[in-house]
């Protein structure tokens, strides 16, 4: 059972610690979601709401991670993962939703922004002569794709007439499809599908607006520089791991792999590890340009602009006037849909067609 | 090359945008030849509308100093290299700095304090290769 403990415990311990860590990689100047002056960084309201939302995520986070693994060590449903994971996310959602509305009360009845020059600052060449996309980054996560297509194809022949597709907490298969080319080649279509997506992440990550400092503009402007090429090139990491995590589990639906499928959490640690090093990267450049923004002189009352209003809750950009689809999040690590822009709609209904698709295939009888 | 617009300032943005263009120029941050954004890139990227920025770039062709390209975007087509100004532009700027003149001199400067200011203004836009000092 160390195998079903170990599938509970990671993820979710992954996710508090994920949660734990955030405000740390988010940046500075953008706490919870909140955009306020440079000046009011260290303020004690800042502080007193990252503590706060930390010590919130720890204790009731890690309270409900010690319940689920009692409980389905207990029970032995995995039922409860899922459960689980929705209630951590609930309590860190709301442990946000606290740190948000605390930093917009005191921005707006403190007047915050009150005798200081709001500015907005670009770098020409950015559009100019724009970052190359890191091509040879993508080669490892395209790679995995092929080699899972091409064993696919030369195992299809030999396979079962029905392939065990759902695996419950003991190891034991308890769901089934039909062999077909869609059943089979599930994983490889998501791999395919999920690259793609990741790859337009990356490249929109990279030609994303600089949110520059007007008051430490080239400091901010190599930070920028520095943030989305290790961030994009981290994302085509995780895809690759994405990807590899996919393979296995391909690997144990089509019968093939032996003592490495055995495991029922080998086939999640790629992701997990991949995922991991990504917010690992994110928190040390952050706090790298963190510490050198802190000693920095500023340059005059410019701070940047005030622009909440682009933001609903923080979480959710809406901006009609900006042509981005994809912009990068404010909390969090990765980018968002421009709810603003129309396509996004489109692209949402299409994702949300092509989930319900994939389960509708995964689930017959 | 990193241009800042003070959103909270009496002057507009589209005159802030050309005024940081020519000041870039004169540094010798812009050459002629270096290219600047499309309209609809760069307004994008400073939240503002893409009408200032075209307002901008077109001050900037008005004044010769800029070329506008068909992607909507800016070519700098006069820098410090360039040689004598038009007599227009010429005309234009002497009539602003006519007014900048009686400014000082009516708040009691000498010609001569304002020349050497005028020298040290100069001077801080930075000395490009083979121009020589002229006193």
């Amino acid at each position: 059972m160390v195998g079903a403990v170990l599938v509970l415990l990671l993820p979710l311990v992954m996710m508090v610690a994920a949660a734990y860590v955030l405000p740390s990689v988010v940046a500075p100047d953008v706490p919870f979601g909140v955009r306020i002056p440079p000046q009011k960084e260290a303020s004690p309201e800042a502080m007193r709401a990252r503590s706060t939302y930390r010590a919130t995520v720890l204790w009731a986070g890690g309270a409900v991670t010690l319940l689920a693994v009692a409980a389905a060590l207990a029970s032995g449903i995995s039922l409860v993962l899922i459960a689980a994971v929705g209630v951590v996310l609930a309590v860190w959602l709301l442990a946000y939703a606290r740190a948000h509305m605390a930093l917009k009360a005191a921005k707006r009845d403190q007047g915050w922004y009150a005798g200081l020059h709001q500015a907005v600052t670009a770098e020409t060449s950015l559009r100019t002569s724009p970052p190359v996309f890191p091509w040879l980054w993508a080669v490892p996560s395209i790679a995995v794709v092929a080699l899972n297509l091409v064993v696919g194809i030369v195992r299809y022949p030999s396979l079962p007439s029905r392939l065990a597709i759902h695996y419950s907490l003991g190891g034991r298969a308890n769901g089934f499809a039909a062999k077909s080319y869609l059943s089979a080649f599930t994983p490889v279509l998501i791999e395919a599908v999920l690259t793609a997506l990741l790859v337009v992440a990356a490249a929109a990550w990279l030609r994303s607006t600089a949110s520059l400092d007007p008051a430490r503009a080239e400091e901010s402007l190599e930070h920028h520089r520095l943030w989305t090429s290790r961030m994009t090139r981290g994302l085509l990491v995780v895809s690759a791991c994405m990807n590899l995590t996919l393979l296995l589990t391909s690997f144990k639906v089509w019968e093939i792999g032996g003592a490495l499928t055995a495991i029922p959490a080998a086939s999640g640690l790629p992701v997990l590890v991949g995922a991991a090093a990504l917010i690992v990267v994110a928190l040390r450049t952050q706090q790298a340009g963190a510490s050198q923004a802190a000693g920095a002189r500023r340059d005059g009352e410019l701070v940047p602009r005030d622009d909440d209003r682009n933001w609903i809750g923080g979480l959710f950009y809406w901006n009609p006037a900006d042509k981005a689809l994809l912009v990068p999040r404010r909390f969090g690590v990765g980018m968002t849909l421009n709810v603003g822009n129309a396509w996004s709609w489109v692209i949402l209904a299409g994702g949300i067609g092509l989930a319900v698709f994939a389960a509708s295939v995964r689930h017959q009888p | 090359m990193i241009i800042t617009l003070d959103l909270d300032s009496d002057v507009p943005l589209y005159q802030q945008l050309r005024d940081r263009v020519v000041e870039g120029i004169a540094a010798g941050q812009l050459e002629v030849g270096s290219p600047l954004p499309a309209s609809r890139a760069l307004a994008n990227d400073f939240g503002i509308n893409f009408h200032t920025v075209v307002k901008g770039y077109d001050l900037l062709r008005r004044e010769g100093l800029v070329r506008l390209t068909r992607k909507s975007g800016a070519v700098v087509q006069r820098d410090r290299s360039s040689g004598v100004p038009s007599s227009e532009a010429l005309a234009v700027w002497a009539g602003r700095m006519r007014s900048v003149v009686a400014e000082g001199l009516a708040q009691g400067m000498t010609p001569e304090f304002l020349l050497s200011r005028c020298r040290e203004i100069a001077r801080s836009f930075g000395q490009p290769e083979g121009e020589e000092d002229q006193v």
